[in-house]
């Protein structure tokens, strides 16, 4: 009996090292250690042997089980391998070749992209992302904003105003935000507000009649002008790298006093003079000033106890920038040659 | 606007050293934005006025002369040259007009010339031509940059060029000046800036230098003429100073006067009108010239009638209205008040006597006027920015000082007239130091706010006694400056406008002080974190579902539709909000809905992409529902946002399928429940089979349907077109569910697929339903294939549905699924009259 499983055995290793694919491995496999295989026949016959003689056959048949299995281990490793190698010339695929038939990649407007990018740094420093109605009133729009109804800027030829409601207008500036941000929220107050404005203006490559801007508002006590001018430095750095300058000069608007054009350092010359800065090193971007006591008072914020800044940045001039748009009517143009591209 | 340099140094002497560059960004960092600096003299460097001595024809060339020229003995290298003393050189010559005696403009060599008037610029070198020496050119207008005219070849004659050979060309000609170009809306808050007295001013406190004053001659009454002003409107007109002249002789102005005007873009027109225009660029104030024999001596500045009419100076007639204001000798207009004056009233050949009008208007009423009548005028510009009444005086002394000048025996022939009833009253500001400093995050020292004050024209005193009860902003803690407050009287010239509060002074500080010198400082603020729009965060996910996961591309249009649009899709026009002066006529409404954005993007993309799959999220304008209240006590129209979903691919007999996909997928990702309804009556423009209502929690926030075929026609799509819209507003106001972890099951899912066949109009939704209250061990339910036509009968489908079955209990027996199933084979049959096929 013991001879018979050591025989059993050694016929198991002669017959498995000349196997060389996967399906005769698995006849083998069945033929030795299946339910009706040879070394399940001998085990069955050892039900005939006395006691002592069967844990001694026991014994053998549970080595030579194991050394069937494990050689049956090597050998599918062996056959494995070998398989590999004959079925990389079989299976061959041109992996350059696209995917077919897969859904196109979708794209957000590259408005969004830059517009969540601002939102990010500006919650990131906890301000509030405030919105405002685009059809907005005139007294916010204007009024409370320090813009007196005989001022230019009130012009047909500068804002779209609405038949039959002559004091509502196509927001003019994301403004307006900072009054109804005011008088919600209360002081301190630190808030953003991105989105669409509306100009009464003959478009071309430059000019459109909607485009979109990010407002901000700082409000509490003892804020000042070098407050400003380091968030519109970290805003500068954050946009265009950590070298980033920026540089103030005077300029008005009615609801800032002082007021202020904020440049920063051209980011392609580096401030050395280029075409994109017209020679100038020197990229105009935003707007900004300390908030006029008229506006905090619309507010309802005291402006004996409290000051803020605000600023205004030109978010398609961003993105225009940023991604070298040369022609603004690209960008409500739905066309998907262009949007495609983000 | 143009600001000579040499004119501003008539009244403030600049540093030697400082450059026009430096003087430029001085002056753009702190006052008003220079947007060019043009330096006369720079492309005519290296070329002088020499004479031709003698002309001989070139040896060896028909065409060229060889001419003797004399250029003087000091040549511009050595600088400052004034001309004189005597050097001949030879130069080789192509112009037919060249002969002996001719002034001429020479180029010498370094100089840089454009050949013939054509192409780059060239620098003139000592050179041989054709075997003869030629030391310089002889150069035309275009060759030097003073033509522009096509084909002016002829060498420029400078006969009537006041100057000695060798003088530089530059100097000759006058063209010695320095240009610095102010970008006109920069001025808008400072017309104190509209003349080169008033930027003398600002660059003398820019450069800490000395400021001459502004002290012309006063007028000495004369006799002859009886002058009666009358101004009807002292609101419209609030100050009106007149006096004439008698024995003017109109002429040409000299030419200093003439190059004063030119390098600030005004032509030369004669003496008289060129005095007006002087004063004007020197002050600021602008003026007029009547001719005194045809106004007489009554003027009447009054409202014009209704329709009345004039001819102004552009030969153009204007027709008025009552809210303008008129210059009239008592009875005919004379000139349009403060924008232009009337043709037949002004100064011409003939004229010998002449009334100067001075006066100051209303800007509002000026800038109206110029509006309505589309006419602009270096005079309007100026008024409607708000003048100084005080400037109307030293106009007046200056332009009768001046036409004496030029007209030497001209004379005063009447009063001076000053209509002036009420003169404004200074105004002051009391200014705490410390709130300058607070304000700006700085520490300038008091004297140093002073001195700035001082230059710019501001009077700074201590500030009297404040009564108790009033409080001054940032005053009463005294700080490094130990509280101190100032009175500031505004001068005349700001008070206009620019400068009434403490924050106005507070600015004049900040940008002579300069603001590259404030030290940035974050400010330090509460960790509270801030409140979250729900709307934001639900449209940030809308955005990325349908981008990144579903392959949309997003796309930004317009607020504004066209009617055309709107009659094709079925919308009544009378619903729509419209703008009252919409810039393009074709597209004056305000959009309701974003169908009309949806359907144009595809109708302008379908031929470029097999697949146009867009969105938009963007606000919509109800004129008949409430939104947010307006300031005032009112409400503006509801402005929610929607989402505008579009899908059309070639091919795809009915994208509304894959729309619908891209619409559950992205509202159940965002966390809500969403159903789809048969809308009961679709829209004129909808598949009125396609179109179903989009449901969240049961209750309707939008709408899919297909675009109708005949309507897509109609923009020329002849394909089909799925479109999608939601309210996004209404959505951000429902509870989002947030995922709950649910135990992973402890016992395994029976799986079983069952096929049958139903007609054609059971839907999906009614099965899927009742199968799944059939059976209460059901927890998964997947419909795989539909399928119609071979082996199908007519009007019938098959479909096909993944199943699993599970108990919390224990594992399911086969008998206790095959239970389960019968229950479900029986709903369809007797439901649904299915035909089980597997």
């Amino acid at each position: 009996m013991k001879d018979r499983l050591q025989q059993l055995k050694k016929e198991f290793a002669e017959i498995v090292d000349h196997v060389v694919d996967r399906e005769t491995l698995e006849e083998l496999k069945t033929q030795f250690l299946g339910r009706k295989g040879k070394l399940n026949g001998l085990m069955k016959e050892m039900a005939n042997l006395a006691d002592e003689e069967r844990k001694l056959v026991g014994a053998v048949a549970n080595e030579v089980k194991e050394a069937i299995e494990a050689a049956f281990g090597e050998a599918e490793c062996r056959v494995s391998k070998a398989s590999m190698a004959s079925s990389a010339a079989k299976e061959w695929i041109d992996v350059t070749e696209p995917a077919l038939h897969t859904r196109p990649r979708g794209t957000l407007h590259p408005v969004t992209r830059v517009q969540q990018d601002l939102e990010e740094l500006f919650t990131s420093m906890g301000f509030m992302v405030l919105d405002g109605p685009e059809l907005e009133s005139d007294f916010y729009n204007f009024t409370a904003l320090n813009i007196p109804p005989s001022h230019p800027a009130r012009d047909m030829q500068d804002t779209f105003y609405v038949d039959g409601r002559p004091d509502t207008v196509m927001r003019t500036q994301t403004s307006p935000v900072q009054i109804r941000g005011m008088r919600a929220y209360g002081v301190p107050l630190r808030l953003i507000a991105p989105g669409r404005v509306f100009r009464n203006e003959a478009t071309d490559v430059r000019h459109e009649h909607t485009f979109h801007q990010l407002e901000g508002l700082v409000v509490d006590k003892g804020i000042s002008m070098a407050h400003m001018k380091a968030v519109l430095e970290v805003v500068a750095q954050h946009l265009y790298g950590q070298d980033t300058k920026i540089r103030l000069r005077p300029k008005f608007y009615p609801f800032v006093e002082p007021g202020v054009n904020g440049e920063v350092t051209c980011y392609l010359c580096k401030g050395q003079g280029c075409r994109l800065c017209k020679h100038s090193g020197w990229l105009e971007i935003f707007g900004a000033g300390m908030v006029h006591p008229n506006v905090l008072k619309e507010g309802g914020v005291d402006p004996d106890v409290y000051s803020g800044f605000a600023f205004g940045f030109g978010l398609t001039r961003l993105v225009m920038l940023k991604y070298g748009i040369d022609d603004i009517r690209h960008l409500e143009s739905g066309d998907l040659r262009f949007l495609k591209q983000f | 606007m143009l600001i000579s340099k040499k004119w501003v140094s008539e009244f403030v002497k600049l540093p030697p050293a400082l450059l026009d560059k430096e003087l430029a960004s001085r002056i753009t960092l702190s006052t008003v934005e220079v947007e060019s600096v043009k330096d006369q003299a720079f492309a005519l460097k290296h070329i002088v006025v020499g004479i031709i001595k003698s002309v001989s024809t070139h040896p060896n060339a028909d065409k060229l002369q060889v001419c003797q020229v004399d250029i003087g003995d000091t040549p511009p290298a050595r600088g400052g040259a004034r001309g004189g003393g005597s050097r001949i050189v030879q130069i080789v010559c192509g112009g037919t007009n060249v002969a002996v005696g001719m002034k001429v403009a020479v180029a010498l060599p370094g100089a840089w010339v454009r050949w013939h008037g054509e192409g780059e610029l060239v620098e003139i070198k000592k050179t041989k031509l054709r075997g003869e020496d030629s030391e310089g050119m002889i150069c035309s207008s275009q060759e030097i940059g003073l033509s522009q005219v096509e084909g002016d070849h002829e060498i420029r004659n400078l006969g009537d060029v006041d100057a000695k050979v060798g003088t530089p060309l530059a100097m000759a000609l006058g063209l010695d000046d320095v240009i610095f170009d102010i970008e006109h809306k920069s001025l808008t808050n400072r017309p104190d800036l509209m003349g080169h007295y008033g930027m003398a001013r600002e660059v003398a406190a820019l450069t800490k230098s000395k400021l001459a004053k502004y002290e012309p001659k006063k007028i000495t009454t004369g006799k002859g003429m009886n002058l009666n002003v009358k101004v009807e409107d002292a609101q419209a007109c609030p100050r009106y100073m007149a006096v004439a002249m008698e024995r003017v002789i109109v002429g040409e102005s000299p030419d200093w006067m003439k190059h004063r005007l030119e390098a600030c873009g005004v032509r030369s027109i004669n003496n008289v009108v060129d005095v007006t225009n002087y004063v004007m660029l020197e002050l600021g104030q602008p003026m007029h010239a009547f001719d005194a024999d045809i106004l007489g001596g009554e003027i009447v500045v009054r409202a014009a009638h209704a329709k009345e009419k004039i001819t102004a100076l552009d030969e153009k007639t204007y027709v008025l209205d009552s809210s303008m204001l008129l210059i009239t000798d008592g009875k005919k207009p004379m000139a349009i008040a403060g924008v232009m004056g009337g043709e037949g009233s002004g100064v011409s050949e003939k004229t010998t006597k002449i009334v100067f009008e001075s006066a100051n208007f209303n800007p509002v009423s000026v800038r109206k006027t110029s509006m309505k009548l589309a006419l602009r005028s270096e005079s309007s510009a100026r008024f409607e920015k708000s003048l100084d009444p005080n400037l109307c005086e030293l106009a007046l002394r200056r332009a009768v000082e001046l036409m004496r000048k030029l007209s030497p025996g001209a004379n005063v022939a009447s009063k001076v007239i000053d209509v002036y009833p009420h003169p404004p009253k200074p105004s002051h500001v009391s200014l705490s130091v410390d709130l300058v400093n607070q304000r700006l995050g700085t520490e300038i020292p008091a004297k140093n706010m002073e001195e700035i004050l001082t230059r710019l024209g501001f009077a700074v005193k201590a500030a009297p006694r404040l009564p108790p009860s009033l409080k001054l902003r940032g005053a009463g803690k005294p700080g490094a400056t130990g509280g101190r407050v100032v009175q500031v009287t505004i001068p005349s010239w700001r008070a206009t406008k620019d400068v009434s509060i403490a924050e106005d002074v507070i600015e004049e500080i900040a940008r002579v002080w300069g603001y590259e010198k404030i030290e940035s400082t974050l400010p330090s603020f509460s960790i509270v974190p801030s409140a979250q729009d729900p709307l934001r965060l639900l449209v940030r996910d809308i955005r990325n579902t349908l981008s990144v996961g579903l392959g949309c591309t997003e796309v930004y249009r317009y607020a504004f539709v066209a009617p055309d649009m709107l009659r094709t899709l079925g919308f009544a026009l009378e619903d729509h909000l419209k703008l009252a002066n919409p810039l393009a006529e074709d597209r004056p409404y305000l959009c309701q809905s974003l169908v009309p954005n949806m359907f144009d993007t595809v109708a302008i993309n379908h031929r470029s992409f097999p697949v146009v799959s867009v969105f938009e999220i963007a606000r919509v304008f109800m004129g008949n529902r409430k939104g947010d209240e307006d300031g005032q006590g009112g409400t503006l129209p509801a402005q929610p946002y929607h989402l505008g979903i579009a899908y059309s691919a070639q091919g795809d007999a009915s994208p509304i399928v894959e729309l619908r996909q891209q619409v559950e997928t992205t509202l159940l990702s965002a966390g809500f429940d969403v159903s789809f309804h048969e809308m009961e009556k679709p829209g004129m423009w909808m598949h009125p089979s396609r179109a179903t209502e989009i449901l969240v929690n049961g209750k309707k926030y939008g709408m899919l349907a297909e675009v109708r075929s005949d309507v897509a026609q109609t923009l020329g799509i002849d394909r089909r077109v799925a479109i999608a819209e939601m309210n996004v507003t209404m959505l951000a106001a429902l509870e989002r569910a947030s995922t709950i972890f649910t135990p992973i099951p402890l016992y395994p899912d029976a799986k079983r697929d069952i096929a049958f066949t139903v007609g054609e109009r059971t839907t999906a939704f009614a099965l899927e339903s009742a199968i799944r209250k059939a059976s209460t061990l059901l927890v998964e339910y997947v419909l795989f294939d539909v399928y119609r036509g071979k082996g199908v009968e007519e009007g019938r489908k098959s479909m096909a549905v993944h199943m699993a079955f599970r108990s919390l209990e224990k594992t399911l027996e086969a008998h206790e699924v095959e239970e389960e199933m019968g229950k479900i084979r029986l709903v369809l049959e007797e439901e649904f009259g299915a035909t089980i096929r597997s």
